[in-house]
């Protein structure tokens, strides 16, 4: 037994014993996770009674209540809190009436300012001392909720012009009015207008297609942004109460396209996790083997990205063919390069092809000879130190405080790895180190990435070693209900033709209940959190994702940078939009 | 296309002469040199992106100049999902283009919404630009769009009609239909 689950198992026994005294309600989900149930917000308080320290916001959402089914109150407001020195996970449950005012969290986590933002927006929950409550996602003039339960699926607002986003006009630094009483005498030096705004994005090559940045500058300074999102809001959230559980896999590839093996296997793993089945051994080491390629990818596009962003065009030609080299591997294995769908619900679509074994050495025996060629392009190079050295530095209690996550937190110099801390699968059988940066700037952010690689292909092979092992195991697990029949029987037997026809139109039948599931993503915690109220769909499919929290970042990193810097910044935070907007 | 007109011409580098439509030799010119605007939301823009890369390389069918500024290129290639947000960003970079211009729409999404048929996608960009070649696929394969500015540059050639308001290859439903200005404007302010 791991110790980490021992922790959790001793905090869910003292804390029955606590809400015992204070009259509060405590239930556990189907992951045996603790749901504290509060009925006005008194999380503040309730983190001080707690010793441990919940210093970390993982997420913050709601679900619409319109069926009574917990309670008479509209809307069920959901916090995940997360204790990183004791690795303890804590859901807290607030019911919230149509009109209420909740108080905001955002005094005590930084992070909470968006994530309210966002439950403002596709909800209507007000937050009372709220710093910037407007809407997120949709335009201003939207008119509804979208993720209420009453709101059409396919009822669309068109405006004709992009949204206008205003700053506060009084500059932020009270001595800069003193700064410019100097120059005013000389003409040319007094060039500070804080009426001229720079508008970057979202068409600009730097903002990725989707993102926007309106800065105030002063020369070349930014002294005050706003950052603003949506472009690329698909509703993906709404889609996943509307379709079955099968048919929502196809929409996770579209969430981090870069590393979408990954958000398939996490999904997957939710949804069993809420049916409570495990799947074969075979099926879990061709998972991981996944994932480890998807971080691999993931990690080669931010880098090829961040250093032709900043202009150093080869590392792109030359990273991008250890891309191709993967795809052709992924493509074999589930027949498209990008948007894979390759796990099921209980298995894998197909098992690896012939030769897989070989291709994936050929790929962990060659790719460290190219990484160690572009890091001799890139690490002691004068020009690329200079342009990240000291750059969008992010120290650790803000990097804590505003949720980060993945390689960004551990640039930061903050040892989390969901792989070894919260672990899930087989990783605390494989050897890896948890790379940890110290600066916290984009520079650290490019080692961590480029060693991380590094500590995937050592997974990759021990994995494979495995893999080895089990040749010709089953890869669907044996609950009939949920397994896929084969294609063969499919067509030469009846029962088996119903039955396939049963799961694919009608769906799996999962019972009530709720999990939330998070994995190591290629650029931080991914999770999903479903509530499920019986039946083939789910009554709310949540993504955690950890682009949104990381362009939050943005706007508290860019503040006093340069606008090169900006660039450079942008760019570590492998910020991907479809995950960020779902 | 060109046509020569004396076949004895040898080739030594004697000066020689040929005589084409003026039209023809434009059009080669125009095809050749594509000046693409990348306009890549989503997935489809990283699939473009492997189109630029070595392993493809698009620069064989010289459309490897890619310009961010609407000013400066030819082609706007809609590469990812058109939000309903996103939507008058978009009319306002073509708008911004200068004539003459084209636009391929890259992938199911900005062809007609695609698997994204909620309330916040826009359901196909040739609802708010005018279209002129349909890539399928989501996304479409580096061949898919290596075959899709191929087939363009036969249109700006003319070997194949563009698609015209009534005529092209309108078959009734509003496909290859052009959208015009007014039109859409009437379509981006109905709310």
């Amino acid at each position: 037994m791991n110790l980490k689950h021992i922790n959790q198992e001793i905090f869910n026994n003292q804390i029955k014993e606590q809400v015992k005294e204070q009259d509060l309600n405590i239930t556990f989900d189907l992951a045996s996770q603790p749901i504290l149930w509060i009925n006005t917000n008194i999380i503040p308080d309730l983190l001080k009674k707690f010793d441990l320290h919940f210093n970390y916001l993982t997420d913050l959402t709601c679900y619409d209540n319109v069926d009574k089914a917990d309670g008479n109150k509209r809307f069920i407001l959901v916090y995940q809190l997360y204790s990183l020195e004791n690795d303890i996970r804590l859901r807290i449950k607030l019911p919230v009436d149509e009109g209420e005012v909740v108080p905001s969290l955002s005094s005590i986590y930084l992070s909470a300012n968006w994530l309210e933002r966002e439950v403002f927006d596709l909800y209507g929950i007000t937050f009372s001392s709220h710093p910037d409550l407007r809407r997120i996602m949709m335009d201003e003039r939207f008119i509804g909720h979208p993720l209420r339960k009453e709101y059409p699926l396919k009822q669309r607002m068109q405006f004709a012009d992009n949204i206008k986003i205003n700053l506060d006009r009084s500059p932020t630094d009270p001595n800069k009015n003193d700064k410019n009483a100097n120059k005013e005498n000389d003409p040319l030096l007094n060039l500070y207008n804080p009426e001229i705004l720079l508008n970057l994005g979202p068409s600009h090559p730097a903002m990725h297609g989707t993102l926007r940045v309106m800065c105030r500058l002063d020369g070349e300074n930014i002294e005050d942004l706003k950052c603003e999102l949506g472009y690329l809001h698909r509703g993906i959230e709404k889609l996943g109460e509307n379709l079955t559980y099968h048919q929502w896999i196809v929409h996770t590839d579209r969430l981090n396209y870069c590393s979408a093996l990954n958000n398939n296997i996490a999904y997957v793993m939710t949804v069993e996790k809420l049916l409570s089945i495990n799947v074969p051994e075979r099926s879990i080491w061709i998972r991981i083997i996944c994932m480890e390629i998807s971080r691999i990818i993931d990690h080669l596009v931010c880098i090829a990205i961040n250093a032709l962003d900043m202009g150093a065009m080869t590392i792109f030609w030359h990273l991008y063919h250890w891309r191709e080299v993967a795809y052709t591997m992924i493509e074999g294995l589930c027949g498209m390069r990008l948007t894979t769908t390759y796990a099921r619900i209980g298995g894998m679509s197909y098992d690896t092809y012939d030769g897989f074994e070989e291709h994936l050495q050929d790929f962990c025996e060659k790719l460290p000879k190219a990484l160690d060629e572009v890091q001799n392009l890139l690490s002691n190079n004068r020009i690329w130190i200079d342009r990240t050295k000291g750059v969008g530095v992010l120290t650790k209690e803000q990097a804590l405080t505003l949720s980060a996550s993945g390689p960004i937190l551990r640039a930061s110099g903050v040892p989390f790895d969901l792989r070894r801390d919260f672990p899930y699968y087989f990783y605390p059988d494989l050897k890896f180190d948890v790379v940890v940066g110290s600066a916290g700037d984009v520079y650290d952010r490019y080692l961590v990435r480029m060693e991380e690689v590094k500590q995937s292909i050592l997974i990759l092979k021990q994995s494979l070693k495995e893999l080895k092992k089990l040749k010709g195991a089953p890869i669907w697990t044996d609950v009939p209900q949920i397994a896929i029949p084969d294609k063969k029987d499919v067509y030469s037997k009846m029962e088996v033709l119903i039955h396939h026809f049963k799961i694919f139109m009608e769906g799996i039948n999962v019972s009530k209940g709720e999990v939330y599931n998070s994995v190591e993503g290629p650029n931080g915690e991914l999770g999903f959190y479903i509530v499920s109220r019986g039946g083939p769909k789910a009554w709310r499919m949540r993504i955690k994702s950890p682009s949104f929290l990381h362009f939050q970042l943005a706007e508290h990193m860019l503040k006093n940078e340069k606008i090169p810097d900006a660039i450079a910044i942008i760019g570590s935070l492998n910020i991907i939009a479809g995950e960020m907007d779902r | 296309m060109f046509k020569l007109q004396n076949k004895n011409i040898e080739k030594n580098g004697d000066a020689a002469f040929y005589t084409t439509l003026l039209d023809t030799a434009v059009g080669w010119a125009r095809k050749n040199s594509l000046w693409p605007m990348p306009f890549g939301t989503s997935c489809c823009g990283i699939e473009l992106m492997s189109t630029l890369s070595a392993t493809y390389d698009l620069s064989r069918f010289g459309a490897e100049v890619v310009r961010f500024s609407p000013r400066q290129s030819d082609l706007l290639l809609v590469a990812g999902t058109i939000t309903t947000k996103m939507a008058p960003v978009l009319r306002t970079i073509y708008d911004q283009m200068l004539e003459p211009k084209w636009v391929i729409s890259m992938g199911v999404c900005a062809s007609s919404g695609g698997i994204f048929n909620t309330y916040s996608v826009l359901q196909g960009i040739d609802q708010i630009i005018p279209v002129d070649v349909y890539l399928p696929g989501c996304p479409p394969i580096p061949e898919g769009l290596l075959y899709g500015i191929l087939y363009l540059q036969k249109i700006i050639s003319g070997e194949i009609a563009r698609p015209e308001n009534g005529n092209g290859n309108g078959n009734g439903n509003g496909i290859g239909k052009r959208v015009t200005y007014e039109e859409a404007m009437g379509i981006m302010n109905c709310k």
